[in-house]
C-alpha cells in the first residue's frame, strides 16, 4: 500500500465535500429543462470549468498518457488538432451557435426539428449506443488508476469500479445538471491544480533531457514527425480534424454544455477558451507517459516500444503512468492528486452518465410512447425516466467494463465507438443547418451508412482505426448527398 | 527532427502555460459566475412554481402590476 493515513484523509475529504456539494443541486431543480441544461443559465467562466471538467477525466489522463508512451512528441499532434479545432469552432461559432439558438436538450432533438420524428427516434439509438460503449471502458481503466496509484491490491478493482460508480451516481440522479455543474467547478479547481503539480514531478524525476533522448533513441524520428509516425501519418491528422470538429459540435456532453449557456455569445466564448484548455489537457498527460517511458521502458519491445518494468513487474503501456506517479509523488501530494484524478473521474462520468441516460429518455422512450399513442409525461413523469436511464446505463457501464478490453490503444478505441454516430450526425447536422436541399432520406442514409461504416470494419473486419474513421465519415456524407437528391425535400421543408 | 523538437517544446510550454493561467482565471471569476447562475435558477423556479397563482407577488410584478 503506498498511500499514508494523511493521503486517505485527503481523498475522503474530497469525496465528502464533492458528494455534499452535488446533493445541493436539488434545490435549484424545477423541470426537466433546469435537470438536462441548468435552465440555460450557466455564464462564461461557470461553462469552461463545467466544459473542461467534463471532457478532463482519469480517463483522459491515461489514454493520452498511453499515447505519449507508444508514439512519443507525434502524439502531441492529436492534442494539437482538438485544441485548434475547438478555438476555431468557438471563434466561428459553426454549429453551436445555430445550435444554441434553437434550444434544444439533446443533439438527436435536431434532428425532429429538422427532419423527422422517426429519424430523431434512430439518431436517439445510435447516439446512445455509440456513447454507451465509449463510455464503457471507463470504469475499468479509472479503477485501474486508482489501485496502482494508491497501492490497493488489483482483487479489489471491482470494489474501486462500483464505489466510484455508485457515488457519482448520486447526486448526478438526485440533483442532475444543476448538481454537475456545481460538482465540476469544485472538480474542475482540483483537476487543474492537480495536473500541474504532475508535470512538474514528472518532468524532475525523469529530466528532459533523458525524455529527449529516449524518445530520439526508442522511435528515432518518427518519435517527433507525426506524419511519418507508423501509426499516424496524413491520414490520422485528416481523421482527426474531421473526428474533432465532430465531436466539439455533435457530441452530446459537450453540446449540452453549449444548450445550458445563457446565449449563444456565451457558448462560443466557453468553446474558444475551453480550446485552449484542450491543448494542455493533451499535451501534459502525453509527457507524464513519455516521461514513465524515460524512467521504466526497460522491457522487451512491444509494438515498437520497451514495455515498462516497475519493481519487477512488466506492465502495460496504459499503466506505466500510474505507476511513475505511485512512486515519484510524496506522502500527501499522492493524496491531492488522487483526489484530483477522482475529481477528474466523477466530473466526466456524472456529465456523461447525464448526456446519454438524456438521450436515451427524450429521444428514444419519449418518442416511442409517442408512437405508441400513449399520453405525454408531465415533468415528474420525465425526471422518473431520466432517473431511471440513469441507472441502466450505470448498470451496462459495470458489465461491459468487466467484459470487454480494448484491442489497442485506448484512444483509437474511444474514437472509433464515437464515430459510430459522430459521422452520421455531424454530417447530417452540418447539411441540415447550411444546406437548403437537405432532406430526411439524406439523414437516415448517413446514420445508418456511418455507424455500418464504423462498426463492420473496426469489430468484425478488425480495420485499421484511420481507415475505418475516414470510411464511416466517408459513407456518411455520400449517403446524405445522394439520399437529399434521390428523395428531396418539399415543400422548402425536408 | 529538431524542428519537430523544437516545434512541440513551443507547444508544451504555451499549452502548460495557457492551461495554468486560465485555471487561475476561472477559479477566481467562476465563484461569483456560478453563485449568479444559481440565482437566477432560483428565481426562475420560484417563477414557475407560482405562475399559475394569481395572488403570487412574483407573477403580479411580471405582469406590471
Amino acid at each position: 500500500m503506498t498511500f499514508t493515513w494523511l493521503d486517505w484523509l485527503i481523498v475522503a475529504g474530497y469525496l465528502a465535500a464533492s458528494v455534499g456539494i452535488g446533493l445541493l443541486g436539488r434545490r435549484f431543480l424545477g423541470d426537466v429543462s433546469h435537470y438536462l441544461v441548468a435552465g440555460r443559465e450557466i455564464g462564461p467562466y461557470a461553462g469552461i470549468a463545467t466544459l473542461a471538467a467534463t471532457e478532463i477525466g482519469t480517463i483522459t489522463f491515461m489514454y493520452n498518457a498511453e499515447l505519449g508512451y507508444r508514439f512519443g512528441f507525434a502524439a502531441f499532434a492529436a492534442a494539437l488538432i482538438s485544441g485548434v479545432v475547438m478555438i476555431v469552432v468557438g471563434r466561428t461559432g459553426f454549429v453551436i451557435s445555430r445550435f444554441r439558438a434553437l434550444e434544444l436538450m439533446t443533439v438527436p432533438e435536431f434532428f425532429e426539428v429538422r427532419y423527422s420524428p422517426g429519424l430523431r427516434l434512430l439518431t436517439g439509438v445510435v447516439v446512445a449506443l455509440g456513447g454507451i460503449l465509449n463510455m464503457g471502458v471507463f470504469l475499468k481503466i479509472e479503477g485501474e488508476f486508482l489501485t496502482i496509484v494508491s497501492g490497493v491490491p488489483a482483487r479489489y478493482l471491482v470494489a474501486v469500479m462500483t464505489a466510484i460508480l455508485l457515488l457519482e451516481l448520486l447526486y448526478t440522479v438526485i440533483g442532475g445538471m444543476v448538481a454537475v455543474v456545481i460538482t465540476d467547478f469544485l472538480q474542475y479547481a482540483l483537476l487543474s491544480i492537480a495536473t500541474i503539480v504532475v508535470s512538474l514531478y514528472a518532468v524532475r524525476a525523469a529530466g528532459w533531457g533523458r525524455i529527449v533522448s529516449v524518445v530520439s533513441n526508442t522511435m528515432g524520428a518518427a518519435g517527433f514527425d507525426p506524419t511519418i509516425s507508423p501509426k499516424f501519418g496524413w491520414t490520422f491528422l485528416v481523421w482527426q480534424t474531421l473526428l474533432w470538429l465532430s465531436v466539439v459540435t455533435c457530441w452530446q456532453t459537450t453540446a449540452m454544455r453549449m444548450f445550458s449557456s445563457r446565449d449563444p455569445e456565451t457558448s462560443q466564448k466557453v468553446m474558444t477558451w475551453t480550446g485552449v484548455i484542450f491543448l494542455g489537457r493533451g499535451m501534459l498527460p502525453m509527457l507524464w507517459g513519455i516521461a514513465a517511458l524515460a524512467l521504466y521502458g526497460t522491457g522487451a519491445a512491444s509494438g515498437g516500444v520497451p514495455l515498462a518494468v516497475v519493481q519487477g513487474h512488466v506492465l502495460a503501456p496504459i499503466d506505466a503512468m500510474p505507476a511513475m506517479l505511485a512512486a515519484i509523488l510524496g506522502p500527501g501530494v499522492r493524496g491531492i492528486v488522487v483526489a484530483g484524478m477522482l475529481a477528474a473521474t466523477m466530473s466526466v462520468n456524472s456529465s456523461y452518465l447525464l448526456g446519454w441516460s438524456a438521450v436515451i429518455s427524450q429521444d428514444v422512450v419519449l418518442p416511442l410512447r409517442r408512437l405508441a399513442r400513449r399520453p405525454p409525461l408531465g415533468p415528474r413523469g420525465q425526471l422518473f425516466v431520466n432517473r431511471l436511464a440513469n441507472l441502466f446505463v450505470s448498470l451496462f457501464l459495470m458489465f461491459w467494463g468487466l467484459y470487454y478490453t480494448p484491442p489497442g490503444a485506448v484512444y483509437l478505441y474511444l474514437n472509433i465507438t464515437g464515430t459510430i454516430f459522430l459521422a452520421g450526425a455531424f454530417v447530417s447536422v452540418v447539411f441540415g443547418l447550411y444546406w437548403a436541399r437537405a432532406s430526411t432520406c439524406g439523414g437516415y442514409l448517413a446514420m445508418v451508412l456511418g455507424a455500418v461504416g464504423a462498426i463492420v470494419p473496426f469489430f468484425f473486419l478488425h480495420w485499421n482505426e484511420n481507415v475505418t474513421g475516414f470510411m464511416a465519415f466517408g459513407l456518411a456524407a455520400a449517403g446524405f448527398v445522394a439520399g437529399s437528391l434521390a428523395v428531396p425535400a418539399r415543400g422548402g421543408r425536408p | 527532427m529538431i524542428a519537430w523538437l523544437w516545434f512541440w517544446t513551443a507547444c508544451l510550454v504555451v499549452a502548460g502555460g495557457a492551461f495554468a493561467a486560465i485555471t487561475v482565471v476561472v477559479i477566481v471569476k467562476g465563484g461569483p459566475d456560478l453563485r449568479e447562475t444559481l440565482a437566477r435558477l432560483r428565481q426562475q423556479k420560484r417563477v414557475d412554481e407560482h405562475e399559475f397563482d394569481p395572488r403570487d407577488p412574483l407573477v403580479r410584478s411580471e405582469d406590471g402590476e
